[in-house]
Protein backbone atom coordinates (compact mmCIF):
# COMPACT_ATOMS: atom_id res chain seq x y z
CA UNK A 1 0.00 0.00 0.00
CA UNK A 2 2.93 2.36 0.07
CA UNK A 3 3.18 5.22 -2.66
CA UNK A 4 5.78 6.82 -3.78
CA UNK A 5 6.50 10.33 -2.40
CA UNK A 6 10.04 12.65 -1.60
CA UNK A 7 12.94 10.95 -3.21
CA UNK A 8 11.49 8.15 -3.78
CA UNK A 9 11.03 7.71 -0.16
CA UNK A 10 7.50 5.76 0.72
CA UNK A 11 4.41 7.58 2.64
CA UNK A 12 5.00 4.78 5.33
CA UNK A 13 8.87 6.11 6.31
CA UNK A 14 7.14 9.61 7.13
CA UNK A 15 4.14 7.99 9.07
CA UNK A 16 6.88 5.44 11.03
CA UNK A 17 8.73 9.07 11.63
CA UNK A 18 6.05 10.42 13.02
CA UNK A 19 5.41 7.47 15.41
CA UNK A 20 9.05 7.24 16.19
CA UNK A 21 9.38 10.94 16.95
CA UNK A 22 6.42 11.23 18.83
CA UNK A 23 6.78 8.81 21.12
CA UNK A 24 3.99 6.09 19.80
CA UNK A 25 6.09 2.92 19.05
CA UNK A 26 7.18 0.54 21.55
CA UNK A 27 10.74 0.34 22.83
CA UNK A 28 11.73 -2.70 20.15
CA UNK A 29 9.83 -0.83 17.25
CA UNK A 30 11.79 2.04 17.78
CA UNK A 31 15.06 0.03 17.69
CA UNK A 32 14.09 -1.34 14.69
CA UNK A 33 12.96 1.67 12.75
CA UNK A 34 16.40 3.57 14.46
CA UNK A 35 18.25 0.29 12.79
CA UNK A 36 16.35 0.32 9.68
CA UNK A 37 17.45 4.04 8.92
CA UNK A 38 21.01 3.70 9.83
CA UNK A 39 21.48 1.07 6.99
CA UNK A 40 20.77 3.64 4.35
CA UNK A 41 22.56 6.36 3.92
CA UNK A 42 19.21 8.66 1.98
CA UNK A 43 16.71 7.57 5.03
CA UNK A 44 19.31 8.59 7.76
CA UNK A 45 19.85 11.75 6.28
CA UNK A 46 16.34 12.26 5.77
CA UNK A 47 15.27 11.11 9.56
CA UNK A 48 17.42 14.27 10.75
CA UNK A 49 15.67 16.11 8.38
CA UNK A 50 12.96 15.08 10.05
CA UNK A 51 13.93 15.34 13.52
CA UNK A 52 14.91 19.17 12.74
CA UNK A 53 11.37 20.13 11.23
CA UNK A 54 10.57 18.13 14.68
CA UNK A 55 12.46 20.17 17.34
CA UNK A 56 11.52 23.33 15.82
CA UNK A 57 7.85 22.89 15.86
CA UNK A 58 8.79 21.97 19.69
CA UNK A 59 10.01 25.43 19.70
CA UNK A 60 7.15 26.84 17.67
CA UNK A 61 4.63 25.16 20.37
CA UNK A 62 6.37 26.33 23.06
CA UNK A 63 6.34 30.26 22.64
CA UNK A 64 2.37 29.97 21.64
CA UNK A 65 0.54 32.16 20.15
CA UNK A 66 0.03 35.95 20.00
CA UNK A 67 -2.95 38.20 19.66
CA UNK A 68 -1.99 40.67 16.68
CA UNK A 69 -5.35 42.43 16.99
CA UNK A 70 -5.20 42.84 21.11
CA UNK A 71 -1.53 44.17 20.29
CA UNK A 72 -2.51 46.66 17.62
CA UNK A 73 -5.22 47.94 19.93
CA UNK A 74 -2.85 48.06 22.60
CA UNK A 75 -0.60 50.47 20.01
CA UNK A 76 -3.47 52.30 19.28
CA UNK A 77 -4.18 53.55 22.47
CA UNK A 78 -0.60 54.31 23.19
CA UNK A 79 -0.69 56.85 20.20
CA UNK A 80 -3.96 58.13 20.67
CA UNK A 81 -4.27 56.86 17.11
CA UNK A 82 -8.18 57.53 17.31
CA UNK A 83 -7.75 61.19 18.51
CA UNK A 84 -5.33 62.61 16.37
CA UNK A 85 -6.49 63.41 12.93
CA UNK A 86 -4.01 64.76 10.63
CA UNK A 87 -5.25 66.41 7.41
CA UNK A 88 -5.33 63.59 4.72
CA UNK A 89 -7.60 61.54 6.96
CA UNK A 90 -9.50 64.64 7.81
CA UNK A 91 -10.15 65.29 4.08
CA UNK A 92 -10.61 61.85 3.39
CA UNK A 93 -13.33 61.49 6.11
CA UNK A 94 -15.26 64.60 4.86
CA UNK A 95 -14.59 64.83 1.34
CA UNK A 96 -17.74 63.97 0.43
CA UNK A 97 -19.58 66.76 2.50
CA UNK A 98 -16.97 69.32 1.45
CA UNK A 99 -16.99 68.62 -1.74
CA UNK A 100 -20.14 70.79 -2.96
CA UNK A 101 -19.43 73.85 -0.42
CA UNK A 102 -16.07 73.82 -1.99
CA UNK A 103 -17.36 73.68 -5.84
CA UNK A 104 -19.87 76.11 -5.31
CA UNK A 105 -16.62 78.63 -3.25
CA UNK A 106 -14.56 77.68 -6.22
CA UNK A 107 -17.44 78.48 -8.64
CA UNK A 108 -17.99 81.66 -6.73
CA UNK A 109 -14.51 83.12 -6.72
CA UNK A 110 -12.62 84.01 -9.50
CA UNK A 111 -10.08 86.81 -10.25
CA UNK A 112 -11.86 89.58 -12.14
CA UNK A 113 -9.79 93.02 -12.47
CA UNK A 114 -12.36 95.28 -11.47
CA UNK A 115 -10.10 97.88 -9.65
CA UNK A 116 -11.68 98.69 -6.55
CA UNK A 117 -13.46 102.47 -6.47
CA UNK A 118 -11.47 104.88 -4.47
CA UNK A 119 -13.37 106.91 -1.57
CA UNK A 120 -12.25 110.46 -2.29
CA UNK A 121 -10.68 111.34 1.47
CA UNK A 122 -7.71 111.95 2.63
CA UNK A 123 -5.46 108.12 3.27
CA UNK A 124 -3.21 107.59 6.08
CA UNK A 125 -0.32 104.78 5.17
CA UNK A 126 1.92 102.79 7.18
CA UNK A 127 4.96 100.78 6.56
CA UNK A 128 5.63 98.05 9.24
CA UNK A 129 9.27 98.10 9.91
CA UNK A 130 10.59 94.19 10.26
CA UNK A 131 10.71 93.25 13.37
CA UNK A 132 8.43 95.76 14.69
CA UNK A 133 4.22 95.40 15.69
CA UNK A 134 2.48 98.77 16.01
CA UNK A 135 -0.80 99.61 17.35
CA UNK A 136 -3.00 102.04 15.98
CA UNK A 137 -6.61 103.19 16.55
CA UNK A 138 -8.88 103.77 14.11
CA UNK A 139 -11.30 107.13 13.12
CA UNK A 140 -14.32 105.05 14.30
CA UNK A 141 -12.51 103.69 17.37
CA UNK A 142 -11.65 100.11 15.84
CA UNK A 143 -7.83 99.06 17.43
CA UNK A 144 -5.63 97.77 14.82
CA UNK A 145 -2.06 95.59 15.43
CA UNK A 146 0.14 95.19 12.47
CA UNK A 147 2.70 92.34 12.19
CA UNK A 148 6.30 93.08 11.07
CA UNK A 149 6.59 93.55 7.48
CA UNK A 150 2.97 95.03 6.80
CA UNK A 151 1.35 97.80 4.76
CA UNK A 152 -1.49 99.27 6.08
CA UNK A 153 -3.96 102.18 4.53
CA UNK A 154 -6.42 103.58 5.79
CA UNK A 155 -9.20 106.92 5.43
CA UNK A 156 -8.50 109.87 7.63
CA UNK A 157 -12.69 109.74 8.16
CA UNK A 158 -14.88 106.81 7.59
CA UNK A 159 -17.21 108.66 4.89
CA UNK A 160 -18.88 106.13 3.02
CA UNK A 161 -20.99 103.38 3.67
CA UNK A 162 -18.39 101.26 5.41
CA UNK A 163 -15.23 101.69 6.80
CA UNK A 164 -12.88 100.37 3.98
CA UNK A 165 -9.27 99.83 4.84
CA UNK A 166 -6.55 98.27 3.09
CA UNK A 167 -3.90 95.18 4.10
CA UNK A 168 -1.01 93.83 2.67
CA UNK A 169 0.84 91.74 5.59
CA UNK A 170 -0.52 90.89 8.87
CA UNK A 171 -3.14 92.67 11.13
CA UNK A 172 -5.31 91.97 14.20
CA UNK A 173 -8.45 93.87 14.51
CA UNK A 174 -10.83 94.72 17.38
CA UNK A 175 -13.50 96.18 15.25
CA UNK A 176 -16.10 99.13 17.03
CA UNK A 177 -19.57 98.06 16.72
CA UNK A 178 -21.18 99.91 14.09
CA UNK A 179 -24.08 97.38 12.28
CA UNK A 180 -25.07 100.14 9.49
CA UNK A 181 -20.91 100.69 8.61
CA UNK A 182 -19.41 97.17 7.97
CA UNK A 183 -15.92 97.23 8.30
CA UNK A 184 -14.35 96.32 5.31
CA UNK A 185 -10.89 94.58 5.11
CA UNK A 186 -9.40 94.76 1.47
CA UNK A 187 -6.71 92.32 0.07
CA UNK A 188 -6.30 92.71 -3.36
CA UNK A 189 -9.97 91.84 -4.59
CA UNK A 190 -10.57 90.51 -1.57
CA UNK A 191 -12.63 91.86 1.06
CA UNK A 192 -13.32 90.69 4.87
CA UNK A 193 -16.29 92.23 5.84
CA UNK A 194 -17.24 92.35 9.45
CA UNK A 195 -19.58 94.57 11.89
CA UNK A 196 -18.05 94.21 15.60
CA UNK A 197 -15.36 91.26 16.18
CA UNK A 198 -12.26 90.42 16.61
CA UNK A 199 -10.38 88.97 13.86
CA UNK A 200 -7.08 88.55 12.30
CA UNK A 201 -6.18 88.74 8.14
CA UNK A 202 -2.95 87.45 6.85
CA UNK A 203 -2.43 88.27 3.45
CA UNK A 204 1.74 88.59 2.89
CA UNK A 205 2.28 89.71 -1.34
CA UNK A 206 4.55 86.65 -1.29
CA UNK A 207 2.26 84.00 0.42
CA UNK A 208 0.06 81.77 -1.38
CA UNK A 209 -2.51 82.23 0.93
CA UNK A 210 -4.83 84.92 2.49
CA UNK A 211 -5.93 83.34 5.57
CA UNK A 212 -8.61 85.22 7.80
CA UNK A 213 -9.25 84.06 11.86
CA UNK A 214 -12.25 84.52 13.52
CA UNK A 215 -12.00 85.18 17.44
CA UNK A 216 -15.39 86.28 18.06
CA UNK A 217 -18.65 87.54 16.27
CA UNK A 218 -18.66 86.75 12.23
CA UNK A 219 -16.86 87.59 9.39
CA UNK A 220 -17.27 87.30 5.87
CA UNK A 221 -14.81 86.79 2.84
CA UNK A 222 -16.65 88.38 -0.16
CA UNK A 223 -15.70 89.78 -3.70
CA UNK A 224 -16.66 93.43 -4.88
CA UNK A 225 -19.49 92.33 -8.15
CA UNK A 226 -19.50 95.54 -9.62
CA UNK A 227 -21.47 98.39 -8.66
CA UNK A 228 -19.87 98.58 -4.91
CA UNK A 229 -21.91 95.50 -4.14
CA UNK A 230 -20.41 92.61 -2.36
CA UNK A 231 -20.84 88.86 -3.03
CA UNK A 232 -20.33 86.34 0.08
CA UNK A 233 -18.23 83.90 -0.93
CA UNK A 234 -17.53 82.30 2.42
CA UNK A 235 -18.53 82.77 6.05
CA UNK A 236 -16.48 82.18 8.97
CA UNK A 237 -17.21 81.46 12.57
CA UNK A 238 -15.52 81.73 15.56
CA UNK A 239 -12.59 79.35 16.02
CA UNK A 240 -12.24 78.93 12.58
CA UNK A 241 -9.80 80.37 9.90
CA UNK A 242 -10.69 80.64 6.42
CA UNK A 243 -7.69 79.85 3.97
CA UNK A 244 -7.96 81.30 0.54
CA UNK A 245 -5.70 80.07 -2.18
CA UNK A 246 -4.60 82.32 -4.17
CA UNK A 247 -3.43 80.49 -7.31
CA UNK A 248 -5.67 77.92 -7.32
CA UNK A 249 -9.16 80.14 -6.15
CA UNK A 250 -10.66 77.80 -3.92
CA UNK A 251 -11.43 78.60 0.03
CA UNK A 252 -10.92 75.87 2.85
CA UNK A 253 -12.39 76.61 6.52
CA UNK A 254 -10.21 74.79 9.00
CA UNK A 255 -10.82 75.06 12.76
CA UNK A 256 -7.95 77.66 14.27
CA UNK A 257 -6.16 77.82 17.17
CA UNK A 258 -6.77 81.54 17.91
CA UNK A 259 -4.11 81.70 20.51
CA UNK A 260 -1.51 80.73 18.54
CA UNK A 261 -2.46 82.59 15.43
CA UNK A 262 -2.96 86.12 17.22
CA UNK A 263 0.36 85.60 19.20
CA UNK A 264 2.26 87.58 17.78
CA UNK A 265 0.27 90.79 18.60
CA UNK A 266 1.91 90.55 22.26
CA UNK A 267 4.55 89.94 20.64
CA UNK A 268 5.24 86.16 20.74
CA UNK A 269 6.50 83.96 18.20
CA UNK A 270 4.30 80.45 18.42
CA UNK A 271 4.98 77.34 16.42
CA UNK A 272 2.79 74.31 17.43
CA UNK A 273 3.95 71.38 15.33
CA UNK A 274 4.46 73.54 12.27
CA UNK A 275 6.86 72.12 9.40
CA UNK A 276 10.23 73.77 9.20
CA UNK A 277 9.22 75.76 5.84
CA UNK A 278 6.65 78.05 7.71
CA UNK A 279 8.80 78.47 10.56
CA UNK A 280 11.21 80.15 8.48
CA UNK A 281 9.29 81.91 6.69
CA UNK A 282 8.03 83.63 10.15
CA UNK A 283 11.41 83.76 11.23
CA UNK A 284 12.54 85.71 8.16
CA UNK A 285 9.39 88.57 8.71
CA UNK A 286 10.23 88.73 12.36
CA UNK A 287 13.81 89.75 12.13
CA UNK A 288 14.24 90.81 8.50
CA UNK A 289 16.75 87.93 7.54
CA UNK A 290 17.08 85.72 4.12
CA UNK A 291 17.24 81.77 6.17
CA UNK A 292 17.25 79.22 3.78
CA UNK A 293 16.95 75.73 3.77
CA UNK A 294 19.40 73.91 2.03
CA UNK A 295 18.00 70.39 2.73
CA UNK A 296 14.61 69.77 1.33
CA UNK A 297 13.82 67.02 3.64
CA UNK A 298 13.86 69.35 6.73
CA UNK A 299 10.26 71.10 5.03
CA UNK A 300 8.47 68.82 6.91
CA UNK A 301 10.40 68.22 10.04
CA UNK A 302 7.51 69.67 12.64
CA UNK A 303 9.06 72.13 15.23
CA UNK A 304 6.96 73.40 18.87
CA UNK A 305 8.19 76.42 20.26
CA UNK A 306 7.76 79.96 21.79
CA UNK A 307 9.99 83.10 21.40
CA UNK A 308 9.66 86.52 22.84
CA UNK A 309 12.68 88.56 23.29
CA UNK A 310 15.26 86.30 21.64
CA UNK A 311 17.62 87.78 19.18
CA UNK A 312 18.13 85.99 16.26
CA UNK A 313 21.12 84.31 16.87
CA UNK A 314 19.49 83.16 20.49
CA UNK A 315 16.67 81.46 18.25
CA UNK A 316 19.08 79.77 15.63
CA UNK A 317 20.81 78.84 18.63
CA UNK A 318 17.71 77.08 20.12
CA UNK A 319 16.61 75.43 16.99
CA UNK A 320 20.25 74.26 16.79
CA UNK A 321 19.57 72.61 19.98
CA UNK A 322 16.20 71.05 20.08
CA UNK A 323 16.04 70.23 16.08
CA UNK A 324 18.30 67.74 13.60
CA UNK A 325 19.80 71.39 12.24
CA UNK A 326 22.99 73.15 12.03
CA UNK A 327 23.12 76.49 10.71
CA UNK A 328 25.67 78.81 9.01
CA UNK A 329 25.58 82.71 9.58
CA UNK A 330 26.52 85.25 6.91
CA UNK A 331 26.93 89.21 8.01
CA UNK A 332 25.04 91.68 6.11
CA UNK A 333 26.98 92.97 3.11
CA UNK A 334 26.79 96.82 2.32
CA UNK A 335 25.36 97.43 -1.09
CA UNK A 336 26.28 99.97 -3.53
CA UNK A 337 23.52 102.42 -3.03
CA UNK A 338 25.01 101.99 1.30
CA UNK A 339 21.79 100.00 2.19
CA UNK A 340 22.67 96.68 3.62
CA UNK A 341 21.52 93.47 2.44
CA UNK A 342 19.64 91.16 4.69
CA UNK A 343 21.87 88.69 6.79
CA UNK A 344 21.57 85.52 5.09
CA UNK A 345 21.31 82.45 7.12
CA UNK A 346 21.57 78.51 5.50
CA UNK A 347 19.74 75.67 7.56
CA UNK A 348 20.84 71.94 7.10
CA UNK A 349 19.93 68.76 8.52
CA UNK A 350 22.88 68.02 11.06
CA UNK A 351 25.12 64.99 9.47
CA UNK A 352 24.93 62.88 12.85
CA UNK A 353 20.78 62.77 12.37
CA UNK A 354 20.91 62.19 8.88
CA UNK A 355 23.12 58.97 9.34
CA UNK A 356 21.55 57.96 12.53
CA UNK A 357 18.07 57.72 11.31
CA UNK A 358 19.16 55.58 8.34
CA UNK A 359 19.18 52.19 9.34
CA UNK A 360 22.08 50.89 7.53
CA UNK B 1 -2.62 46.92 -0.35
CA UNK B 2 -0.10 48.00 -2.89
CA UNK B 3 2.62 47.75 -0.51
CA UNK B 4 5.16 50.09 -3.07
CA UNK B 5 3.17 52.95 -1.40
CA UNK B 6 2.98 51.61 1.81
CA UNK B 7 5.45 53.96 3.41
CA UNK B 8 4.63 57.33 1.62
CA UNK B 9 0.81 56.44 2.52
CA UNK B 10 2.27 56.07 6.54
CA UNK B 11 4.04 59.19 6.03
CA UNK B 12 0.60 60.63 5.22
CA UNK B 13 -0.67 59.60 7.93
CA UNK B 14 -3.19 56.55 6.64
CA UNK B 15 -4.40 54.49 9.03
CA UNK B 16 -5.21 51.66 6.90
CA UNK B 17 -1.36 51.56 5.94
CA UNK B 18 -0.61 51.31 9.58
CA UNK B 19 -2.96 49.10 9.84
CA UNK B 20 -1.44 46.99 7.20
CA UNK B 21 2.30 46.81 8.29
CA UNK B 22 1.25 45.75 11.83
CA UNK B 23 -0.23 43.04 10.53
CA UNK B 24 2.06 42.37 8.20
CA UNK B 25 5.04 41.93 10.13
CA UNK B 26 3.81 42.20 14.23
CA UNK B 27 4.01 38.23 14.66
CA UNK B 28 7.17 37.67 12.98
CA UNK B 29 8.76 40.69 14.71
CA UNK B 30 7.87 39.33 18.08
CA UNK B 31 8.92 35.49 17.32
CA UNK B 32 12.39 37.93 15.98
CA UNK B 33 13.01 39.78 19.33
CA UNK B 34 11.74 36.45 21.73
CA UNK B 35 15.06 34.59 20.01
CA UNK B 36 16.79 37.20 21.87
CA UNK B 37 15.57 38.44 25.16
CA UNK B 38 13.46 34.82 25.25
CA UNK B 39 10.79 36.65 26.94
CA UNK B 40 7.38 36.98 25.10
CA UNK B 41 5.90 39.88 27.14
CA UNK B 42 8.99 42.29 26.96
CA UNK B 43 9.43 40.98 23.15
CA UNK B 44 5.59 42.46 22.58
CA UNK B 45 6.60 45.72 24.47
CA UNK B 46 9.82 46.23 22.75
CA UNK B 47 7.91 45.69 18.73
CA UNK B 48 4.71 47.35 20.22
CA UNK B 49 7.52 50.45 20.72
CA UNK B 50 8.50 50.00 17.86
CA UNK B 51 5.36 50.60 16.00
CA UNK B 52 4.41 53.31 18.53
CA UNK B 53 7.63 55.34 16.95
CA UNK B 54 7.23 54.54 13.65
CA UNK B 55 3.40 56.37 13.61
CA UNK B 56 4.67 59.00 15.94
CA UNK B 57 7.38 59.97 13.90
CA UNK B 58 6.60 58.78 10.61
CA UNK B 59 6.85 62.11 9.19
CA UNK B 60 10.74 62.37 10.48
CA UNK B 61 11.99 58.71 9.76
CA UNK B 62 14.27 58.43 7.09
CA UNK B 63 14.23 54.81 5.67
CA UNK B 64 16.59 53.89 2.86
CA UNK B 65 16.59 50.44 2.71
CA UNK B 66 13.20 48.67 3.16
CA UNK B 67 10.67 49.29 6.11
CA UNK B 68 10.54 45.40 6.77
CA UNK B 69 15.13 46.18 7.37
CA UNK B 70 13.81 49.04 8.98
CA UNK B 71 11.44 47.09 11.27
CA UNK B 72 13.86 44.64 12.15
CA UNK B 73 16.68 46.26 12.52
CA UNK B 74 14.74 48.86 15.43
CA UNK B 75 14.09 45.57 17.16
CA UNK B 76 17.24 44.18 17.56
CA UNK B 77 18.65 47.29 18.69
CA UNK B 78 16.52 47.26 21.13
CA UNK B 79 16.82 44.13 22.32
CA UNK B 80 20.81 44.27 22.08
CA UNK B 81 20.44 47.44 24.40
CA UNK B 82 18.18 45.25 26.67
CA UNK B 83 21.02 42.79 26.79
CA UNK B 84 23.70 45.27 27.04
CA UNK B 85 21.97 46.82 29.74
CA UNK B 86 21.96 43.52 32.12
CA UNK B 87 18.08 43.95 33.07
CA UNK B 88 17.74 40.73 31.19
CA UNK B 89 17.06 37.67 33.92
CA UNK B 90 19.67 35.77 35.30
CA UNK B 91 18.94 32.32 33.82
CA UNK B 92 18.44 33.70 30.31
CA UNK B 93 21.84 35.18 30.13
CA UNK B 94 24.37 32.69 29.28
CA UNK B 95 21.64 31.47 26.47
CA UNK B 96 21.31 35.10 25.35
CA UNK B 97 25.06 36.30 25.29
CA UNK B 98 25.90 32.98 23.21
CA UNK B 99 23.20 34.53 20.73
CA UNK B 100 24.18 38.19 21.05
CA UNK B 101 27.80 37.00 20.33
CA UNK B 102 26.81 35.26 17.19
CA UNK B 103 24.28 37.62 16.14
CA UNK B 104 25.99 38.65 12.92
CA UNK B 105 26.59 35.01 11.77
CA UNK B 106 23.83 33.68 9.82
CA UNK B 107 22.88 31.37 12.30
CA UNK B 108 20.86 33.33 14.54
CA UNK B 109 19.14 34.58 11.60
CA UNK B 110 18.71 31.11 10.33
CA UNK B 111 17.20 29.84 13.41
CA UNK B 112 14.85 33.22 13.06
CA UNK B 113 14.07 32.34 9.34
CA UNK B 114 13.56 28.49 9.74
CA UNK B 115 10.49 28.91 12.65
CA UNK B 116 8.97 31.18 10.06
CA UNK B 117 9.38 29.01 6.85
CA UNK B 118 7.88 25.98 9.01
CA UNK B 119 5.39 28.25 10.76
CA UNK B 120 4.37 29.52 7.15
CA UNK B 121 4.39 25.69 5.74
CA UNK B 122 2.04 24.39 8.25
CA UNK B 123 -0.49 26.91 7.29
CA UNK B 124 -0.12 25.25 3.83
CA UNK B 125 -1.03 21.53 4.89
CA UNK B 126 -5.03 20.76 4.15
CA UNK B 127 -7.16 21.33 7.23
CA UNK B 128 -7.47 18.04 8.74
CA UNK B 129 -4.14 17.64 8.69
CA UNK B 130 -2.77 20.84 9.62
CA UNK B 131 -5.51 20.35 12.91
CA UNK B 132 -4.30 17.07 13.78
CA UNK B 133 -0.79 17.58 13.30
CA UNK B 134 -1.28 20.81 15.49
CA UNK B 135 -3.05 18.76 17.99
CA UNK B 136 0.38 16.71 18.28
CA UNK B 137 2.82 19.04 17.97
CA UNK B 138 1.72 22.10 19.83
CA UNK B 139 -1.10 20.59 22.01
CA UNK B 140 0.97 17.52 23.16
CA UNK B 141 -1.72 14.90 22.00
CA UNK B 142 -0.97 11.53 21.92
CA UNK B 143 -2.31 10.06 18.80
CA UNK B 144 -5.06 8.11 20.71
CA UNK B 145 -5.80 10.93 22.45
CA UNK B 146 -6.15 12.88 19.15
CA UNK B 147 -8.56 10.09 17.90
CA UNK B 148 -11.22 10.05 20.04
CA UNK B 149 -11.29 13.92 20.38
CA UNK B 150 -12.05 13.72 16.58
CA UNK B 151 -13.92 10.51 16.13
CA UNK B 152 -11.37 8.68 13.91
CA UNK B 153 -9.14 5.98 13.96
CA UNK B 154 -5.48 5.77 15.31
CA UNK B 155 -4.35 4.92 11.61
CA UNK B 156 -5.77 7.48 10.53
CA UNK B 157 -3.99 10.05 12.87
CA UNK B 158 -0.68 8.07 11.76
CA UNK B 159 -1.75 8.56 8.13
CA UNK B 160 -2.29 12.57 8.97
CA UNK B 161 1.26 12.75 10.57
CA UNK B 162 2.91 11.35 8.24
CA UNK B 163 1.34 13.40 5.19
CA UNK B 164 2.42 16.25 7.18
CA UNK B 165 5.65 15.34 8.07
CA UNK B 166 6.42 14.37 4.16
CA UNK B 167 4.67 17.36 2.52
CA UNK B 168 6.92 19.98 5.44
CA UNK B 169 9.89 18.23 3.77
CA UNK B 170 9.26 19.13 0.54
CA UNK B 171 8.31 22.55 0.97
CA UNK B 172 11.18 23.30 2.93
CA UNK B 173 13.26 21.17 0.79
CA UNK B 174 15.43 24.52 -0.03
CA UNK B 175 16.08 25.24 3.79
CA UNK B 176 17.04 22.20 5.25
Amino acid sequence: MSSIDNNGIDTVFYENAGRYLSGEMNKEQAENFKDFCASNELLSEELKKIQNIWNTTAEIGERGDISIERALNKVKRKVHFFAKRNFMFYLQKVAAVLFIPLLLASLLFYYTSVPSKDQKSVYNELDNAYGTISKITLPDGTKVWLNSGSHFKYPAFFTGKNRKVHLSGEAYFEVAENKKKPFIVNVSDINVVATGTVFSVMAYDDDATIEATLASGKIFLAKESGGNKLKTIASVKPGQKAILDKEKKIININKANCDKVFAWKNGKLIFMDDPMDVVIKKLNRWYNTDIILIDKELKNYRYTATFTDETLSQVLELLECSAPITYKYYNRKKLPDSTFSKAKVEIRMRPDIKRKTKPY
Amino acid sequence: MNSDFILIKLQLGDKDAFDFIFKEYYKNLVWFAFDFIQDKYIAEEFVQGVYVKLWEEREKIVIVTSLKAYLYKSVQNKCLDYIKHGKIKHRYEQMVQKKASDISSENAFFSFELKEKIDEAIEHLPAKTKEIFKLNRYGNKKYKEIAELLSISVKTVEAHIGKALSALRLELKDWL
